[in-house]
């Protein structure tokens, strides 16, 4: 059933929204651009750079907003753009982005993201899978890899090494994102992921 | 607006099923048809990288001159101290003499280019650092060509002063991505200097160390720790590059292969400026591009 106004008591509005889509695109856009500048020019130890694209695609999924189908959608779109600045084969970050869209999603209903301490915590254990999926899907696409002496290691240690860091990001990243989806959806009724 | 109203009509939960396996099994063709093809890029591909680029180099730009004046700056905050009489003069000078120690190593090291340049066999290209990858398990750079946009092309080789940085990538513009030596899916041939022995070194993924290593070298061959690593001439780097040092040989208890870790000649964390080799690059591996040339298996190199 469609109407124009919420009535009380009614569900909450659900869809994405085209501004919203393009302001979270517009966001992953920014953040790579910034990442992988200021990583070039600061040349600090390398630290890797949090997973901000792996966040908002996390933070679009945990919303619970969208079919699952333009969740998805949005998903593969900030993963193709993550593909251009991660130096990876294109389409990776597109599949995994899609599949950790899909995959919040279905979480939403039954995961509530409160506080910096369970944002941090819901980020870490997602970039952990978040990662050993590139590292196999990466695997997969050259058909060689991580499997001999020594690599398995390295790839855990990256793999940890940059979920601490996208976790670390995240109590910051979270509340920007969730004012953007405020901006695009006022409702005061809206549930907010992270607050 | 339209609102959901709990349980969704089964021919629309249909059509969303079947809407999210369209984009699933698309997102899965193109990475299927993207990592046999890494080099090519689709029209969109090059809208948004040549939006970015520019932005990236004028980030990088303005952080790397404000970083440059604060680093001077803070360094010789005791002598502004010092003379506190003198301090409106001295600021001046700190800037002057930040500014001058960067033009300096600047120019150093584009004097160290331009040596390297005159002893390489064909054209060159200067280009500058602007990004890195943004992933922990890829090791690429973006850099910006000083000129001769349309004559750079993917496989072409990267140098710097201290040996080999890689292989262009991805061309857009007058912008490239790197593909580094220590990346995992680089592969390049070398050979022990001191022995002889040769095999390919790849890149040691997910290590912030930029290690690299050669992971099928024949067991009887003469490899020691310290040994020096340079490019074999096969596969489209000129012979006798600077590759790195054998940081470790490790020989299993089994088995053909003994495998040598390589600590990079190349500084990779402080890149900043590189030599692009304007000669073809080498043609494709129909069926393995990705794999670079297959390990020669010991055989040792004419002398």
């Amino acid at each position: 059933m469609a109407t124009s106004a919420p009535a009380p008591g009614s569900p909450l509005p659900r869809e994405i929204g085209a501004g919203a889509t393009l302001a979270f695109l517009g966001c992953g856009w920014i953040a790579l651009i910034l990442c992988s500048s200021l990583a070039a020019v600061l040349r600090v130890p390398r630290v890797p750079a949090p997973d901000v694209v792996m966040l908002i695609v996390l933070f679009v999924g945990l919303t619970g907003r969208g079919t699952a189908a333009s969740v998805c959608a949005l998903g593969a779109a900030l993963g193709y753009l993550g593909d251009l600045f991660a130096g990876s084969p294109k389409g990776l970050h597109l599949l995994a982005c899609a599949l950790l869209a899909l995959l919040a999603r279905a979480a939403s209903s039954r995961l509530l993201v409160r506080g910096p301490i369970a944002t941090a915590g819901v980020a870490f254990v997602t970039a952990l899978g978040f990662g050993a999926a590139v590292v196999t899907l990466r695997v997969t696409a050259l058909g060689d890899g991580p499997l001999g002496d020594g690599f398995a290691s390295a790839d855990a240690r990256a793999v940890l090494v940059s979920a601490l860091s996208t976790a670390a990001a995240a109590p910051a990243v979270f509340p920007l994102l969730r004012r953007i989806e405020r901006f695009f959806h006022r409702d005061p009724r809206a549930l907010a992921v992270g607050s | 607006m339209a609102y959901a109203t709990g349980a969704m009509p089964v021919s629309r939960r249909t059509r969303e099923l079947v809407l999210v396996g369209v984009l699933l099994a698309l997102a899965v063709l193109v990475f299927r048809a993207n990592s046999r093809k890494p080099a090519q890029l689709s029209a969109l591909d090059r809208v948004v990288l040549r939006a970015s680029a520019p932005i990236q180099g004028a980030l990088a730009g303005a952080v790397s001159g404000v970083a440059g004046a604060f680093r001077g700056y803070v360094y010789l905050v005791d002598v502004r101290r010092d003379n506190a009489r003198l301090l409106d003069e001295n600021r001046r000078l700190q800037l002057e003499l930040a500014r001058t120690r960067l033009a300096d190593e600047r120019a150093t090291r584009l004097e160290e280019l331009l040596h390297l340049r005159a002893e390489l066999p064909s054209e060159t290209v200067a280009a500058r650092v602007i990004g890195v990858e943004t992933s922990a398990h890829f090791r690429v750079i973006r850099v910006r060509l000083d000129r001769g946009a349309g004559e750079v092309k993917p496989g072409m080789v990267v140098l710097s002063p201290e040996g080999v940085v890689g292989r262009i990538s991805r061309v857009f513009g007058g912008f490239c991505d790197v593909q580094l030596a220590v990346d995992p899916e680089s592969a390049i041939d070398v050979m022990v200097v001191r022995s002889g022995a040769r095999g390919v070194l790849k890149g040691k993924s997910g290590d912030d160390l930029f290690r690299a290593h050669i992971p099928e070298m024949v067991r009887g061959e003469d490899v020691r720790e310290g040994d020096e690593i340079v490019t074999s001439g096969i596969g489209g780097f000129p012979p006798e590059l600077p590759v790195g040092r054998v940081a470790k040989v490790a020989k299993p208890d089994a088995g053909l292969w003994q495998q040598v870790l390589v600590a990079p000649a190349v500084d990779f964390a402080r890149l900043s400026e590189v030599l692009v080799l304007l000669a073809p690059p080498p043609p494709p591996d129909e069926g393995g591009a990705r794999h670079g040339p297959e390990p020669s298996r010991g055989l040792r190199p004419p002398r």
